[in-house]
């Protein structure tokens, strides 16, 4: 018994410790100077500016339009599911 | 037939070209003095921006009198023909390998970035004593007093200085610890470093220094001076010293172990409280450096603390108290009694109902807790990099031909702007047939 209960223990602690360590690891995510944002400004160095603000918002807006558009539909869907 | 409503789409649309057409234009010049050629870069955006560009690639901070006499100085349409330039030229011959084009010298330097710093100084210099004018001076005596420390324990003193046609001005280095004042060793001035016999600058004087001492004790100054020759009659030049002497600067704790003995005194002035060394205050010295508002160098702190092997963990102790313990070994814990190595039921953990169950549920909700909070934050850190995508600055292409592209010009029109300035016009179009389609 107590060579069982010590191996649950043993796997709490490496749950924890997991967990802990993706808490970090989600903590240490930088969006600056990554590779991504580098390629973003040399799009903007290659495209001028006003191409590049303009594209971007663009695309930015489409997206912001395009997700409030299905979260209204998702909306709609659970109002359907909902008794009341 | 011109309605209202199309008028007015027609004016917008105009509007919107025009203005995207003069971004273009600004966007373009904002870059143009890193990308191309110094000459070129004069000629588009003006003299003034490429000094300050170049100014600042190079860390120094200038005065507008400064940028106006550099900038009026390199865009001297008569420049090449005018006698006291080739004058002036002839005797700073370093500059000159090209011909006797003062101008075509500064360029040399200018197009080459290593000699960036020299470039700007010798500019400095040049524009500085043609401020001045040609009538000739008296050479004076050595500038013999000490001069002051200004903000600082470190200085130079104009007593001692030298100059050589091979290595330029030297100047003494002088530390003081608040007690003591001891001599360092000779500084190289870096505007000198590549002057030669050419120019010869016999005395200096009205020497001021105002030096920072960076954090770890890197050395940062700025000083000015009034450069008096046969053949200039004052010259005032400032020069922001940066890298070139930062990079040899030394630790604070160097200076003083140079101070060996009071008889170095030879600069002697009242000291302040504030100008005395305490190195075992490192955040003094790190708030010293950022209360200037001059050259930072990036300085990294290493701060090791040694760690003791065994520390005796004791839950009376008040954060704030030091332990006496810490370092010592701690007793071992006193064997069960059957020496069985099984729980005894009178362990203290035992009658509590074990580790696990009074800790399990608070580690677990504190982790779990974390967790949640480390997504949303990571979802909120997304977002608003998402929102910041279109302000994220542009990195130049290092890339000849896409400079070339860029700079390329027909009948005077740089293609560039054109083909951006029709690929946005043409984006706009398709947004707003878009737009127009999707709201009735």
């Amino acid at each position: 018994l107590i060579g069982f209960l010590a191996s649950i223990v043993a796997l709490i602690k490496e749950t924890i410790s997991v967990i802990v360590n993706t808490t970090d690891r989600i903590d240490a995510i930088k969006f600056d100077n990554t590779a991504f944002a580098e390629w973003l400004g040399y799009a903007r160095y290659a495209m001028g500016d006003p191409l590049y603000i303009l594209f971007t918002s663009v695309i930015l807006i489409s997206i912001g339009v395009t997700l409030w558009t299905y979260l209204l539909k998702g909306i709609g869907y659970i109002k359907t599911i909902l008794p009341w | 037939v011109i309605t209202k409503k199309s008028l007015f789409r027609k004016i917008s649309i105009l509007s919107l070209a025009v203005l995207v057409f003069i971004s273009s234009l600004l966007g373009a010049n904002a870059n143009t003095a890193n990308a191309i050629g110094v000459d070129t870069a004069i000629k588009l955006v003006g003299g003034k921006a490429v000094v300050r560009a170049l100014a600042e690639k190079v860390g120094m901070t200038l005065s507008k009198k400064q940028v106006d006499n550099v900038a009026g100085f390199i865009e001297k349409k008569t420049f090449d023909g005018d006698p006291k330039a080739i004058e002036f030229a002839n005797k700073a011959n370093n500059l000159t390998s090209s011909g006797s084009s003062l101008k075509e010298g500064f360029k040399k330097y200018l197009l080459d970035p290593s000699a960036w710093l020299l470039g700007l100084d010798l500019l400095f210099l040049a524009a500085d004593a043609f401020q001045d004018g040609y009538e000739g001076g008296t050479p004076v005596d050595l500038y013999t007093k000490c001069v002051p420390p200004g903000s600082s324990r470190v200085w130079f003193n104009a007593d001692g200085a030298t100059f050589s046609s091979s290595s330029g001005w030297k100047f003494p280095m002088y530390a003081n610890d608040g007690s003591k004042t001891a001599y360092i060793g000779m500084f190289q001035a870096p505007y000198a470093s590549g002057q030669n016999s050419g120019y010869k600058p016999q005395i200096a004087s009205d020497v001021s220094v105002k030096t920072s001492i960076y954090g770890a004790g890197y050395v940062d100054m700025s000083y000015s001076m009034i450069v008096h020759t046969g053949e200039l009659k004052t010259s005032k030049v400032e020069y922001y010293s940066n890298s070139e002497f930062t990079s040899r600067g030394l630790n604070i704790e160097q200076l003083i172990a140079k101070m060996p003995s009071s008889e170095y005194n030879i600069c002697s002035y009242p000291v302040t409280e504030e100008e005395v060394i305490n190195t075992s205050n490192v955040d003094n010295l790190i708030s010293d450096s950022f209360n200037n508002d001059t050259y930072v160098t990036n300085t990294t702190y290493n701060i090791e603390i040694e760690m003791p092997d065994v520390v005796n963990y004791d839950d009376s102790t008040p954060w704030n108290d030091v332990d006496t313990n810490l370092g010592k070994e701690v007793a071992p814990p006193p064997p069960d009694s059957d020496n069985d190595g099984v729980p005894d039921e009178t362990d203290s953990d035992a009658d509590k109902g074990g580790w696990l169950e009074n800790l399990l549920p608070i580690v677990t909700l504190i982790i779990i807790f974390d967790l949640l909070k480390a997504v949303i934050f990571y979802l909120a850190r997304m977002f608003e990099f998402i929102l910041t995508i279109p302000l994220i600055d542009a990195k130049p292409i290092d890339n000849v031909a896409f400079e070339w592209f860029r700079t390329a010009k027909i009948v005077g029109i740089e293609i560039y702007s054109v083909i951006s300035l029709l690929a946005t016009i043409g984006l706009s179009f398709a947004v707003y047939k878009v737009v127009r389609r999707l709201l009735p």
